[in-house]
C-alpha cells in the first residue's frame, strides 16, 4: 500500500474478504483474537504489534456493518462525533465537517435525522465520518452494497478527491463496476488466497426468464389502486399505481429513498395505505390479517443476516408453518428447492451469505405463497449469489408464483424480470418490459440506474431483434 | 416514540439547560404538592410545556397507552391506601380525592421525562449534564443509552416486521397468548442487542473515542435572556411552593 494508491480486493462472500480487512485495520488481533502470523506493516507501522489507538490513527476502516459505526443522532453529529474526539480546535471541526458534507453530497442532509435515511445515504455518511477524520489509510469493506448507482458515482469521485490528497485506500468488493477509473491495483481474493487481477474481469448474467403460460398479459393478483403513503412526515408513496400479474416476475427499481422497501411493506399488508387501496387476491389489506395476507404473499427481507432469528436452518423455515398450522411438509419441500435440506441442522450465524439469502427465501416459500416479494436479495451480493437467485426466480415461477424484486442492479433485472416498474421519488415513473425500460438512457438518467454492461445491452437488443423476427 | 423529535419549538429554542431546569422543577413539585388542586394546575403546566414543545400529539399517544396504569393507580389508591405502609390516609374506606390525586401525580412523573427526551438530543443532554460538572464516564453512559433507544427500537420494528410477515399476529387474544407470542420478538431482540453492545464499543474506539482524553465541544450552548427567566422562575415557583408547605402546612 502506497500513499495515494487504490488497491482493490475482489472476492466471493466467505471468500476472506472481511478477515484480511480487519487483519489490515489492526481490528485482528487487538479486538478479534486469532491465530496470526506473518507480519503487516502499513505506512511503517507494524499493525501487530502497534496499540489499537496507533494503529486506527493511521489506518481507518469502515465496515460492512457500516450501521453500527453511526453515532450521532443527526448527519451532523455523527460526522462531529468523531472530530471532537480528535480535540481539535471548533473552527477545524468547523472546515473539517464542511469539507466531507461536501465531498459525499450530504449538504442538504445536515440536519436530518439518520433515522430518516435510507440504508444507501446512511452508508454514505459512515465513510463521510471516518474520511473527516483524515486517517493516512482508508480501508473500505463493500462500500457500494448499498448505494444507488448515482452513490457509487459520487464515491468514484470522493475516492479521487482523497487520492489528490495522498491517501492510501484499500476496496473491498464484490464486484469492480463503477470504480473502474480510480483503481491503481486489483486482486482477487479466492478462498482465502490473494492473487494479482486485471480490469474488466466482469461476465453477465445468463437470462434466466421463463416464459409466462400463455404468451399475453395474466391476471392480476395484486392491485395497488392510487396508493399515497406517508409515516410522519412527507408522502413517501404518491398516487402509486400498478398491478402483479399471476406467474410473472416484476422488478421493482428506482434511488435509495425512492419509497421500494415502503412499496413492498404495502404488498405484504405490514402497512396500510394513507390513501387507496392494495387489493390482493381481490381483498384490500385494510380488512385483512397479516396472519392472511402471510398465507398469499411471502416477503424475504433486504439484508438476511438481520432477518434471521432461529437457532438452526429447520426452525427458521419451519417457524411460519409451525406459526399459521400449515402441514411441516411446506417446510420440507421449500428446503428442497432451495438445496438447503443437508444444512438442515446447521447453526444460522455459521452459514454463508448465499445460505442466508437462500434460507430467507425459504423461509418465506415454506408458507407456500402464491406471490414472493424479495426485497433488494441482490445487495452486496457476488456473482455466484446473483446465479443463485436467478435460478431460484426462475424456478419459483416455473411454479406458477409471482415474483416481486426490488433491485438495483440493471443486469439482474434484465435477466430475471418479464416487466420492471420504476419509482422516482415516491411515484411509478414507469412501467413495461424490461429491455424497454432498462435499454431506455432517459429512464435510466432520470431513475439514477446503473446502465446494464453494454456486451448485455447488445445481447439483449439482439434477443429482441431475433423475437422480432 | 420516544426518539428525540427535533421540530423546531419555542421549547426547543431554550438551551437544554433550561429545559432540563423546567423538567426537574416539574418533578420536584409533583412531589411537593399534596392537595388535589396544586396537582391539577401542575399537570395544566406539564401539558402547557408539551405543547409549547409541539409534542402534545406524541404525548396524547403515550398517555393512551399508560391510560390502563393510571387508572389501576387511582382504583388502587381510592380504595386501598389504608393498607398502605408508607401513605397514611386519616379517614378508612373510599378516598376518590386521594385515587385522583395519586393518578394524576402519577401522569406528571410519566409525562415530564418524555417531554424532556423528545425535545432533546442526546448530545444536548450531554452538554448540558457537562456544564453542570458531572462525572464524564455518568454522562457518556447516559447519552449512550439515551442515543440508542432508538436502535433498539429499530432492531425491534425490524424483527416484529420479519415475524409478522411469516404470520406472527402480537395483539390478538387473551394477555397470556400475547405474552406467549412476543417471545419470537423478545429473545432475538435481547441477542440483537447484546451484539450490539459488542459493536459499539469497537465502532467508539475507530471513532478514537477514549473516556480518559479530553474532548473538544463542537455544539456549544449559551445561555441566552430568556433562558435566565425560564431558570429563574422555576426555582422562584418551587421556592414559593416550599414556603407555602412551610409556612401553611400543605399546598
Amino acid at each position: 500500500m502506497k500513499p495515494g494508491e487504490v488497491t482493490a480486493v475482489i472476492g466471493k462472500s466467505g471468500s476472506g474478504k472481511t478477515t484480511l480487512a480487519y487483519c489490515l485495520s489492526g481490528i485482528i488481533p487487538h479486538r478479534i483474537h486469532a491465530s496470526i502470523s506473518g507480519e503487516v506493516r502499513v505506512n511503517g507501522i507494524d499493525i501487530l504489534s502497534s496499540s489499537f489507538t496507533e494503529v486506527v490513527k493511521n489506518v481507518n476502516v469502515v465496515l460492512e456493518d457500516y450501521e453500527s459505526q453511526i453515532f450521532g443522532l443527526t448527519v451532523e453529529e455523527d460526522i462531529v462525533f468523531g472530530l471532537e474526539n480528535l480535540n481539535i480546535p471548533n473552527l477545524e471541526i468547523r472546515e473539517r465537517l464542511e469539507c466531507v458534507l461536501e465531498l459525499f453530497n450530504l449538504r442538504d442532509r445536515q440536519h436530518a435525522l439518520i433515522s430518516e435515511l435510507s440504508g444507501g445515504l446512511k452508508q454514505r455518511l459512515a465513510i463521510a465520518s471516518v474520511v473527516a477524520l483524515k486517517p493516512k489509510f482508508l480501508i473500505l469493506d463493500n462500500p457500494t452494497s448499498n448505494l444507488d448507482w448515482p452513490g457509487v458515482k459520487g464515491l468514484s469521485k470522493a475516492i479521487a478527491e482523497l487520492k489528490r490528497h495522498g491517501c492510501g485506500i484499500v476496496l473491498f468488493l464484490r464486484k469492480l463496476k463503477g470504480l473502474e477509473n480510480v483503481v491503481d491495483k486489483l486482486f482477487l481474493l479466492e478462498e482465502g488466497v490473494l492473487k494479482p487481477g486485471a480490469l474488466h474481469t466482469f461476465s453477465t448474467l445468463p437470462s434466466s426468464r421463463v416464459s409466462s403460460s400463455g404468451g399475453g398479459r395474466l391476471s392480476p393478483i395484486i392491485k395497488v389502486e392510487d396508493v399515497w403513503f406517508r409515516y410522519d412526515g412527507p408522502w413517501v408513496l404518491k398516487s402509486v399505481t400498478l398491478e402483479v400479474c399471476r406467474g410473472e416476475v416484476l422488478a421493482v427499481m428506482g434511488r435509495n429513498g425512492s419509497g421500494k422497501t415502503t412499496l413492498m411493506k404495502l404488498l405484504n399488508g405490514l402497512l396500510k395505505p394513507t390513501k387507496g387501496e392494495v387489493l390482493i387476491d381481490g381483498k384490500s389489506t385494510r380488512r385483512t390479517s397479516s396472519a392472511e395476507v402471510a398465507r398469499i404473499v411471502g416477503l424475504a427481507f433486504q439484508d438476511p443476516s438481520k432477518h434471521l432469528f432461529a437457532e438452526t436452518v429447520w426452525d427458521e423455515v419451519s417457524f411460519g408453518c409451525r406459526n399459521l398450522g400449515l402441514p411441516l411438509e411446506n417446510a420440507e419441500r421449500a428446503l428442497q428447492l432451495l438445496e438447503l435440506t443437508s444444512l438442515r441442522d446447521k447453526p444460522v450465524y455459521k452459514l454463508s451469505m448465499g445460505e442466508k439469502v437462500r434460507t430467507v427465501i425459504a423461509s418465506a416459500l415454506a408458507l407456500n405463497p402464491q406471490v414472493l416479494i424479495l426485497d433488494e436479495p441482490t445487495t452486496g451480493q457476488d456473482e455466484s449469489v446473483l446465479r443463485e437467485l436467478a435460478s431460484i426466480i426462475g424456478e419459483a415461477k416455473r411454479l406458477g408464483k409471482s415474483i416481486v424484486v426490488v433491485t438495483h442492479d440493471s443486469e439482474f433485472a434484465l435477466a430475471v424480470a418479464d416487466r420492471v416498474a420504476v419509482l422516482v421519488d415516491g411515484r411509478v415513473r414507469c412501467i413495461g418490459e424490461a429491455e424497454s425500460v432498462l435499454l431506455n438512457e432517459q429512464i435510466l438518467e432520470e431513475a439514477g440506474l446503473e446502465p446494464p454492461l453494454a456486451e448485455y445491452s447488445c445481447r439483449e437488443v439482439q434477443t429482441s431483434c431475433c423475437q422480432a423476427a | 416514540m420516544l426518539s428525540s423529535s427535533l421540530m423546531q419549538s419555542p421549547l426547543r429554542a431554550l438551551d437544554p439547560r433550561a429545559r432540563l431546569a423546567v423538567a426537574a422543577g416539574l418533578i420536584i413539585s409533583a412531589f411537593l404538592v399534596t392537595s388535589l388542586p396544586a396537582v391539577v394546575v401542575l399537570l395544566a403546566a406539564t401539558l402547557l410545556v408539551g405543547v409549547i414543545g409541539r409534542v402534545h400529539g406524541k404525548l396524547l399517544k403515550l398517555l393512551k397507552i399508560f391510560g390502563p396504569m393510571v387508572a389501576v393507580a387511582f382504583i388502587l389508591w381510592a380504595t386501598m391506601s389504608s393498607y398502605s405502609l408508607i401513605y397514611r390516609n386519616a379517614a378508612f374506606g373510599v378516598s376518590f380525592e386521594l385515587g385522583a390525586f395519586m393518578a394524576l401525580r402519577l401522569l406528571i412523573l410519566i409525562s415530564v421525562p418524555f417531554i424532556f427526551i423528545a425535545t432533546t438530543t442526546p448530545s444536548e443532554v450531554v452538554s448540558a449534564l457537562e456544564s453542570l460538572k458531572l462525572p464524564r464516564s455518568a454522562i457518556f453512559l447516559l447519552s449512550l443509552a439515551l442515543r440508542h433507544i432508538s436502535s433498539v427500537s429499530y432492531e425491534y420494528q425490524a424483527i416484529k416486521e420479519a415475524q409478522t410477515s411469516r404470520g406472527l399476529e402480537l395483539d390478538r387474544g387473551f394477555l397470556l397468548k400475547r405474552i406467549r407470542d412476543y417471545i419470537p420478538v423478545i429473545i432475538p431482540l435481547l441477542v440483537k442487542s447484546i451484539e450490539m453492545a459488542d459493536r459499539i464499543s469497537l465502532a467508539m474506539e475507530l471513532k478514537l473515542f477514549n473516556l480518559k482524553s479530553s474532548r473538544s465541544r463542537f455544539f456549544h450552548h449559551r445561555l441566552e435572556t430568556i433562558d435566565y427567566v425560564v431558570i429563574a422562575s422555576t426555582i422562584s415557583a418551587l421556592a414559593a411552593i416550599l414556603a407555602i408547605r412551610w409556612l401553611a402546612g400543605g399546598v
